[in-house]
């Protein structure tokens, strides 16, 4: 990483304030050389444009200028990687180009650190510290890769569009996702950008017979209702299942996306929470414009039409939930709030009682690369599909993938019956005893957990599956707060396991003393022998999970080929002063012992 | 006998003397280096080549190509080399490039030029640029610009540290008062002209840095001699002092033997790098008696010293540096006494056999031990042992060579310090263990459990306790 900050004397400071100033956005654009016909027009190539301050064109003009000199300066010599990232003495450039020529680009004023220090005469100054070591560069990099990953998702490829509608519409949808999307961002929270951008995994739970019942079920949606793909999150957004046919790549942006449509409706009901949040999933609220394009084709009034009849909705199995069933379900709200670190617990209790089974939201449009039956050899690279979310009272959340194209798309958006014949599908599929049993699956595997200790915090991350768990965020009240020096250190060793070929284990003590472990393992021979561990070690404690079949076995060992990319990480905290390199080892010992009862 | 070559620099020396600034410098300095100071550009263009060829990162049909003059194909591989340094001035003119020829990199030097001053422009400075493997490092020292680019997987902060050492090189040659003044009397000066001959220097400096791990620790490197015979050396160095001296040293091969030094003045570690990097990257000095001036940045950087260098074993040379321009025949006839001596009380065989033999990690007798750097911080030294095992193939020296870098710059990283850096891969361990006395970085075989890495490295430091005598120099003559 960069040489640490540097210090300059106080005669270029013009504002003398003493103490920290966080890194802030200065300016974020979206461009495309290519736009630019000719000398006169330029601009042409801005697509989106926006800064801290109101800056003039020729400004702009001369950062997207310096943007592209930077990017064809380096790529004299580096012509499949052209710049990333610059460092400066008081500023970060970040460069990202998702799609050929089109580029998305930031600058981040560095974190400022001003002090007074007595020079060797004694006498006081004030110096000015950069903070460039604090800001880390594969963090916000993955801030603009999520940030397309969401865009994409909403809108489709910006080459797509360009070609199919034209630049004023790309400029137009570029600006509704950007324009809020961006400035949510807090570059001093590493915790966020960790967990939703370096590592951007999706917590899974793996289900035996669950899994089995869940599949019929997605079978017969498809048959009946042409739903492409299924995916199902629990309260905690783990993710329960997925259709074989929905990739995890989609699952990773859908889920994302899915999470923050959940965060949004919550807070449509709780006025002035406070935005930050410190979960692991989720990201500072936000607006997402999906909805928009999506009303421009549906009646709203229709919609609205649809939720109060399902309130109305009877079913005979559900009649007799009575008081306590209810109490539950806020439970669960409650326990999910709490761990979105959402203080206030009066949330969507109202809309919640109406509903018996319950709710649907508006449906939205998007796009994924995973194929529906309905995709053609030489289609797009990106199918368009209508998003359905269902969310149960069993605070399982369903999103239903139906492809926009199908014949019965377009009925079934227009037809004030079809998500009640849905809702009734599943429910007459024994959804509740299925939820139920999820449930008590789940609490199984909970109660073993991931805890090592309050001296130990660990995070796991296979990114095959792009399965992870974390304890780093935890908060306890015996234990300690992961530092963002622990989290940089932590992101150092995820650097070494990048560009150091082969390494398998790094441990690091600080001057501080506290120890940062990893352990990278590749999955060279499938995963046959851990789920042998796994299934004696199920056998012995619970009732509900059953030896894999020999299919099943066979099913996880051919999909997971030895590849440069198939691989799991593990990471230790440990903050206890006279911790030795030995009980780091015993507790990473300990560590992959749990994941693979928990993961397997 | 050896004719002693003379270098007329009586003219340079003279700070105030301006006008010696153009011709007279630039000539003698080529005469001492190649043989014929009438040669064409051409044949200096071919000589160049020849120098990178040997060292060169990309494959040798592409210098080929370079001499032939394709220019297309020539660029595509020149632009490969893993390692780029360039020197310009602040108008944008090339200085130096480690690789190629400085005049047809000209409209790439213009680039840099607009990059740097475009940050200036709003206030600011470019650090650096990463783009995939390859990383591109500036650095400014008024009035010149250095660049790095490099895949060779080195920080930041590590090719920073290059830079200024090359920085320090051209200190070294010219001084920063001429250097200063030559810019401000012309922004466009062309800087080649007076630099005649040194960028030798500067090449076998850019090599130096992935072969010499002083740089790195900034220590310096010391040959392992037994205490008396060190003795020896130190009281044979120590008689007869030439009036006007300010150190003398002996080295072998790269590694110190000796210091004579004033008692008020100990020499800075990266003083003595760039005078070791003379010693080994001219073939000049080898075969006869050097007499040249000499500024040695971290002692002043405004002001020239005079540098006797003359080899007087195989590897095994004697350094003697003098602040008076006219010491050369004291200093010679003193060198002349010197060996003599050594040669009859036998240390200079002792000394080759030991540059010849270095120690290995047998001699330690650590289970599982394959190679370490170990340095005093006290001593300002380090030691190491010569390579054994798997590291006598080319190939694993490379990459050990990379992770020692490595594990350096991790447990160095201003922002994040580390006590403890533990390292495992296919290949082999490597320890990183920094204590308040001293740096230790040990590597193990593949499959060394930690427990016996633990036990080793302290029997490691038992043995470097026992040996600290012939390890390091620890009290060097003094006047």
């Amino acid at each position: 990483m960069s040489s640490s900050s540097s210090t300059v004397a106080s005669t270029t400071i013009t504002m003398p304030q003493l103490g920290r100033t966080p890194p802030t956005l200065s300016y974020f654009c979206v461009y495309n050389p290519s736009l630019a016909q000719s000398e006169e027009n330029t601009k042409d190539q801005i697509l989106y444009y926006t800064a801290k301050k109101v800056v003039p064109a020729d400004v702009k003009m001369k950062q997207v200028g310096l943007a592209q000199a930077l990017v064809n300066f380096s790529s004299a010599f580096s012509p499949s990687h052209p710049a990333q990232n610059v460092h400066s003495q008081k500023n970060r450039l970040v460069f990202y180009q998702p799609e050929p020529g089109f580029w998305l680009h930031m600058c981040i004023e560095l974190g400022v650190l001003r002090k007074q220090v007595k020079d060797n005469k004694g006498k006081e100054k004030l110096v000015t510290e950069y903070l460039d070591s604090q800001l880390n560069d594969r963090a916000i990099e993955s801030v603009l890769k999520l940030g397309y990953e969401q865009f994409k998702l909403l809108n489709g490829m910006m080459t797509s569009i360009l070609d199919i509608l034209d630049r004023r519409v790309l400029m137009h949808r570029i600006e509704e996702f950007f324009s809020e999307w961006i400035w949510q961002w807090d570059f001093d929270r590493l915790d966020q950008m960790i967990f939703s951008g370096v590592f951007n995994g999706v917590p899974t739970i793996r289900y035996k017979d669950d899994t089995k019942r869940l599949k019929i079920l997605d079978q017969s949606l498809q048959e009946e209702y042409g739903v492409a793909h299924v995916m199902i999150l629990d309260e905690k957004r783990d993710l329960v299942y997925r259709s074989n046919t929905l990739s995890m790549v989609d699952v990773r942006a859908l889920r994302r996306y899915v999470c923050q449509m959940q965060e949004n409706h919550q807070g449509a009901t709780e006025q002035d929470k406070p935005t930050s949040s410190s979960s692991a999933s989720s990201v500072k609220k936000d607006k997402f414009s999906g909805f928009k394009s999506f009303t421009r084709t549906l009646s709203n009034t229709h919609i609205l039409d649809y939720f109060s009849s399902s309130s109305n909705t009877k079913d005979k199995k559900t009649d007799d939930s009575s008081g306590t069933e209810e109490e539950g379900i806020d439970e669960e709200q409650q326990q999910e709030q709490e761990q979105n670190q959402q203080s206030d617990a009066s949330s969507s209790e109202e809309q919640l009682a109406e509903s018996v089974h319950g709710e649907f939201h508006e449906i939205v449009r998007l796009y994924l690369s995973s194929r529906s039956e309905l995709a053609m050899e030489e289609q797009e690279l990106l199918e368009e599909y209508l998003l359905v979310l269902y969310k149960h009272k069993s605070n399982l959340i369903w999103s239903f993938l139906i492809p926009s194209f199908a014949d019965g798309a377009d009925e079934f958006i227009s037809s004030p019956t079809a998500l009640t014949e849905l809702e009734n599908h599943l429910t007459n599929h024994n959804l509740d005893t299925i939820a139920t049993s999820l449930k008590e699956d789940k609490d199984t595997k909970q109660d073993k957990g991931l805890s090592l200790g309050k001296h130990f915090r660990c995070f796991y991350y296979d990114n095959a599956t792009l399965n992870m768990r974390s304890t780093l965020l935890e908060q306890r009240k015996d234990s300690f707060t992961i530092s963002n020096d622990m989290f940089l250190q932590l992101l150092d060793l995820k650097n070494d396991f990048e560009t150091l070929p082969n390494t398998t284990e790094v441990y690091t003590r600080s001057t501080g003393n506290y120890w940062i472990a990893g352990q990278r393992v590749y999955n060279k021979h499938g995963r046959k022998q851990e789920r042998r561990r796994s299934q004696t070690n199920g056998d012995a404690t619970s009732d509900h999970q059953e030896p894999p079949t020999e299919d099943e076995e066979d099913e996880i060992v051919t999909e997971r080929k030895r590849s440069p990319d198939d691989y799991t990480e593990m990471y230790l905290v440990a903050a206890k002063k006279d911790t030795s390199l030995a009980d780091v080892e015993e507790t990473i010992r300990k560590m992959s012992v749990s994941l693979v009862d928990l993961c397997m | 006998m050896q004719e002693p070559i003379l270098i007329q620099q009586s003219d340079s020396t003279t700070l105030s003397d301006q006008t010696s600034l153009t011709g007279a410098a630039s000539s003698s300095y080529e005469s001492s280096y190649s043989s014929n100071s009438n040669m064409s550009e051409q044949v200096k263009n071919y000589n160049k080549l020849r120098r990178q060829g040997s060292r060169s990162s990309v494959l040798v049909e592409a210098g080929k190509k370079r001499i032939n003059g394709t220019t297309e194909s020539g660029m595509s591989s020149w632009v490969q080399h893993k390692k780029h340094f360039f020197i310009l001035s602040s108008a944008g003119k090339p200085v130096w490039t480690r690789y190629g020829d400085e005049s047809r990199i000209s409209s790439l030097m213009g680039v840099i030029q607009a990059i740097i001053s475009f940050f200036q422009d709003s206030g600011d400075t470019i650090k650096s640029i990463n783009a995939g493997n390859h990383k591109f490092v500036f650095v400014h020292k008024e009035p010149l610009y250095y660049v790095a680019v490099s895949k060779t997987g080195e920080s930041d902060v590590q090719l920073r540290d290059q830079l200024l050492y090359l920085h320090n090189q051209i200190i070294s040659v010219l001084t920063s008062a001429q250097l200063t003044r030559i810019f401000e009397q012309r922004v466009n000066f062309d800087l080649r002209r007076l630099l005649g001959g040194t960028e030798v220097f500067l090449d076998s400096l850019a090599t130096l840095f992935n072969k010499d791990h002083s740089f790195m620790l900034s220590a310096l490197q010391v040959l392992r001699l037994n205490k008396s015979v060190r003795e020896q050396v130190g009281s044979i160095i120590s008689n007869g002092r030439v009036k006007d001296l300010l150190y003398a040293m002996i080295v072998a091969n790269g590694r110190l033997v000796t210091l004579l030094r004033p008692r008020r003045h100990s020499l800075h570690p990266s003083d003595l790098h760039l005078l070791f990097n003379m010693l080994t990257g001219s073939t000049t000095f080898h075969t006869a008696e050097s007499w040249t001036p000499l500024c040695l940045p971290k002692f002043n950087s405004k002001g020239f010293l005079h540098a006797y260098i003359c080899y007087i074993a195989k590897d095994v040379s004697i350094v003697m540096i003098s602040t008076d321009k006219d010491r050369f025949f004291e200093l010679s006839e003193w060198k002349s006494s010197i060996t003599e001596t050594m040669k009859k009380k036998e240390v200079l065989d002792h000394i080759t056999e030991a540059s010849d033999q270095l120690y290995t990690t047998e001699t330690v007798g650590a289970p599982g031990l394959l190679h370490f750097l170990y340095k005093s911080k006290i001593h300002v030294q380090f030691t190491c042992p010569g390579f054994t095992g798997p590291y006598i193939e080319d190939m694993n020296q490379k990459r050990l060579y990379k992770l020692y870098q490595h594990v350096y710059d991790r447990m160095h990283c201003r922002a994040r310090p580390l006590k403890l850096y533990y390292h495992d891969s296919e290949q082999e361990i490597i320890l990183g263990w920094i204590t308040s006395s001293f740096e230790l970085y040990v590597v193990f075989k593949h499959g060394t459990s930690k427990p016996n890495i633990i036990s080793s490295a302290n029997q490691l430091l038992r043995w470097i306790k026992k040996n600290e005598d012939s390890l390091f120099i620890l009290d060097s003559p003094v006047f």
